[in-house]
């Protein structure tokens, strides 16, 4: 179940086709992005349930959504 | 003909047999044949057949047509010359039929029909005789290709899975699956970086370096749809044989393994257009692999004994060491590779 | 040989002095039986392969709905590829067939294959004149990627998008199986991916409940080996209680804001898992406002208004259907309970192979069947 991959943020974005930011800060929240390093291969996840993530954290990916940040091992 | 129009489209009348279809013929595929200048007729007449042929016949249908590393056409052609360097043949002729879909841009099939030369020339093969057709608009997927090509056998006897021995070798001439995820990360929207190219090459100049080194050749399978796992499993079950692999052997890229990862796939599912896998007697082992260690090839594992006693088709097993010490049999695929979310 | 060696160690029959653990994930036991950890499991231990894939366990009457959404020509059904495989017997058949959505694809249907749920909101963004339908499968893991599209759906006023949730929910599933009592299961390792999002609180009070060991566990298999010597160890010194063998993504909190966004879009629900029946608070529904979003209201109208009539049987406690084409042969409930063996099963690799599955179990790469299927079977 639930096949998820950890990547690095390498950038982040607010996503296509969001509409006008509101000045509602969790509206903010729910169109940030993240293009994401998978070992040399990148996809645009959503960081809507990780609002503390920065550029350069690993993360947890999973259907195309962040779940939670990976602690260094 | 419309060589002022950037924008020109296949039409219908292209596939209608009158001056249309001949001025595309004139324009765009007489470059391909030995003798352009030739005119062509219903049928070729070749003279260079001495010896044993082989034949084969290929159909190309792919989505992107041009993709990382290769397109529609370079894939026809090097398919089809590799399948007959599989059976120990040099590959010499081929035919080329296309199907075009009504709407194609013009330009497209040039670059197409420019990849073809230049994959016939790396093959050392030439257009023998083609044919053209155009469906409607919607029955076609933008184009389709259908190829077969004649070899001539270079080797003592013509190669066939048949020939694998108890106590063989099997080797993979390079790394897996750079091909399937060229293709599989343009439709499922992966950017890969740095970019990954299809492994698509020409297989026959690795198969006449090991002749040349005098390797006997028991068998040779090019890795294509179904991957690794689809390749050991019917040539296990061709003589009924056991292999065991190591697992670690196997070569397999970074992105290749992140990928599969990311998409829950098997890479040893992956397809191929570059690889082989050769078997070959224990004592020629080490020559063979000194040959294609170059290109990243790899010794991955032995021909056991037969899977039942007696042996007997139909009933090969594979069976994969892991790094942990453990042993797991290894599945081909069983149709359409499916990204799994769990 | 190695193989009958395993079956051996894994086979609840001759081990009754052994120790039962459940790994409930499929993720799980795929990493199981691809990397044979099977073979060197801890002295004394035997493996239950559990319920947890949720491909497997969607209700038929959710399956039967998609089907019928997808034959309608204004829709296109969107899902993940392990779900476009799933055989769905055909209503009434005499002959027991079945069908599936790479099949109804394949004869006209606008079946789009997905791997994330935000591909869904796109395709209703480009084809405005279509209705387009999520299947969202899944567990809490997946689920908050659903409530993510549920909230930017409302936020785009996207009509034309619509949810057939068959969400499923793990902590209620791992009760059920304790609560029941006709499998021994004596620890259990809980999927990590789950519990990054929902935390620990849950799977504690479980343990506590249920007196058992439940060992978080991740899905690479060394860290699934520390998650069986941790069982191992608190089963030899009568330990229950949590433990955390996934720290580096597991946090006792779990994701707060993934929680949060489950619980402004979904409520739990009553559900019955296809292979083990009703499970109190095993499901998710679309709640409030977005429950606009629902299939079953924003379709219940024209000609999709027939194709959700199956939703109706949801949760309802009759509805505890395992049944599958074949139905008399698959023992998909006895599997996914620990009960049996994939191999006991009469079907297993004869009618039922993963190119033509007669049961669930046998058609995610995740499901026990077709998992000891790729790696197990000998021919
Ligand atoms: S092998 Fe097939 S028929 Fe048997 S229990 Fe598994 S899914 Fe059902």
């Amino acid at each position: 179940m639930c096949l998820a991959t950890p990547g690095r943020i390498v950038a982040i974005s607010r996503a296509e086709g969001a509409p006008e930011a509101g000045s509602d800060l969790r509206d903010h929240d729910l169109w940030r992005c993240a293009l994401v390093d998978f070992g040399g291969v990148r996809q645009q996840v959503s960081l809507a349930c990780l609002p503390e993530a920065r550029l350069g954290d690993q993360v947890l990916v999973h259907v195309g959504l962040a779940l939670c940040l990976v602690a260094a091992p | 003909m419309s060589q002022e129009n950037p924008e020109a489209l296949i039409r219908l009348g292209h596939g209608g047999g009158g001056t249309l279809m001949r001025d595309l013929i004139n324009a765009e595929f007489r470059r391909l044949y030995a003798d352009p200048a030739l005119a062509l007729h219903d049928a070729t007449v070749l003279t260079d057949t001495s010896g044993v042929l082989a034949f084969t016949v290929d159909s190309s249908v792919v989505q992107p047509l041009q993709f990382p590393g290769g397109d529609i056409g370079s894939l026809a052609v090097i398919g089809t010359a590799n399948d007959l360097a599989m059976a120990g043949a040099r590959p010499r002729h081929l035919s080329l039929a296309v199907i075009l879909e009504e709407g194609l841009p013009l330009a497209l099939l040039r670059r197409i029909v420019t990849s073809i030369a230049e994959a016939c020339h790396r093959c050392g093969v030439c257009v023998e005789t083609g044919d053209t057709k155009v469906v409607e608009r919607g029955k076609g997927d933008g184009l389709f290709l259908s190829t077969s090509g004649l070899g001539v056998i270079a080797t003592p006897r013509p190669i066939h899975p048949a020939g694998i021995e108890e106590g063989d070798q099997i080797l993979i001439s390079g790394d897996l699956g750079r091909h399937g995820l060229a293709i599989l990360a343009s439709r499922h929207g992966l950017e890969l970086h740095p970019p990954v190219l299809s492994d698509l090459k020409p297989l026959w100049p690795a198969v006449q370096a090991l002749l040349e080194q005098g390797i006997r050749l028991h068998c040779l399978r090019d890795l294509t749809r179904g991957g690794l796992a689809m390749v050991l499993q019917e040539l296990a079950d061709v003589g009924g044989w056991r292999f065991a692999i190591e697992e670690e052997a196997v070569p397999i890229s970074e992105a290749v393994q992140s990928s599969c990862r990311i998409l829950g796939l098997d890479p040893w599912h992956l397809a191929c257009e570059g690889r082989f896998v050769a078997i070959v007697p224990a004592g020629d082992g080490d020559r063979a692999l000194d040959v294609l260690a170059a290109d990243g090839g790899r010794r991955i594992g032995v021909v056991t004994a037969p899977a039942q006693p007696g042996g007997g088709s139909g009933a090969g097993t594979v069976i994969v060491h892991t790094p942990l010490k453990t042993t797991r049999r290894q599945h081909p695929p069983s149709g359409e590779l499916l990204p799994r979310i769990c | 040989m190695t193989d009958s060696a395993a079956s051996t160690r894994f086979l609840n029959g001759p081990t009754v002095s052994r120790a039962a653990v459940m790994e409930v994930c499929g993720g799980q036991t795929h990493t199981i039986l691809r990397w044979g950890l099977d073979q060197r499991l801890p002295a004394g231990m035997a493996l239950i392969h559990g319920p947890g894939c949720p491909v497997c366990v969607t209700p038929l009457p959710i399956l039967e709905a998609a089907i019928a959404l997808a034959r309608c020509p204004e829709v296109i059904l969107c899902s993940y590829g392990d779900m476009l495989r799933v055989p769905v017997p055909l209503q009434g058949d005499p002959q027991e067939r079945s069908i599936d959505l790479l099949s109804l694809r394949a004869a006209g249907a606008d079946v789009r294959l997905i791997t994330q749920p935000l591909q869904a909101l796109q395709l209703a963004l480009e084809h405005r004149q279509r209705q387009v339908v999520l299947l969202a499968v899944g567990f809490e893991t997946t689920a908050p990627a659903t409530a993510l599209v549920a909230m930017q759906r409302q936020a785009l006023e996207l009509s034309n998008l619509h949810l057939l949730v068959a969400h499923v929910r793990v902590v209620p599933a791992m009760a059920s199986l304790l609560a029941r009592g006709e499998s021994r299961l004596d620890a259990l390792l809980a999927p990590g991916h789950v519990c990054s999002v929902i935390g620990l609180t849950e799977v504690e009070q479980l343990a506590q409940r249920y007196a058992r060991p439940v060992v978080v566990a991740g899905f690479t298999p060394t860290s699934l080996e520390q998650a069986l010597h941790l069982s191992s160890r608190m089963l030899e010194r009568g330990d229950h209680g949590v433990r955390n063998a996934y720290r580096e993504v597991v946090h006792p909190n779990g994701n707060p804001r993934a929680q949060a966004l489950l619980a402004e879009v979904f409520e739990p629900i009553d559900l019955a898992w296809r292979g083990l029946g009703l499970i109190e608070g095993g499901g998710l529904a679309l709640k409030g406002a977005y429950a606009e979003a629902d299939v079953r209201r924003s379709l219940d109208r024209g000609a999709t208004a027939a194709a959700i009539a199956p939703l109706r049987r949801l949760g309802c406690a009759l509805e505890t259907s395992t049944e599958a084409p074949g139905a008399s042969l698959c023992r998909a409930t006895e599997v996914l309970q620990g009960r049996c063996l994939p191999s006991d099963c009469p079907a297993f690799a004869g009618r039922c192979r993963p190119e033509h599955p007669l049961g669930a179990p046998m058609v995610s790469e995740e499901g026990a069947c077709a998992a000891w299927m790729h790696y197990r079977h000998t021919r």
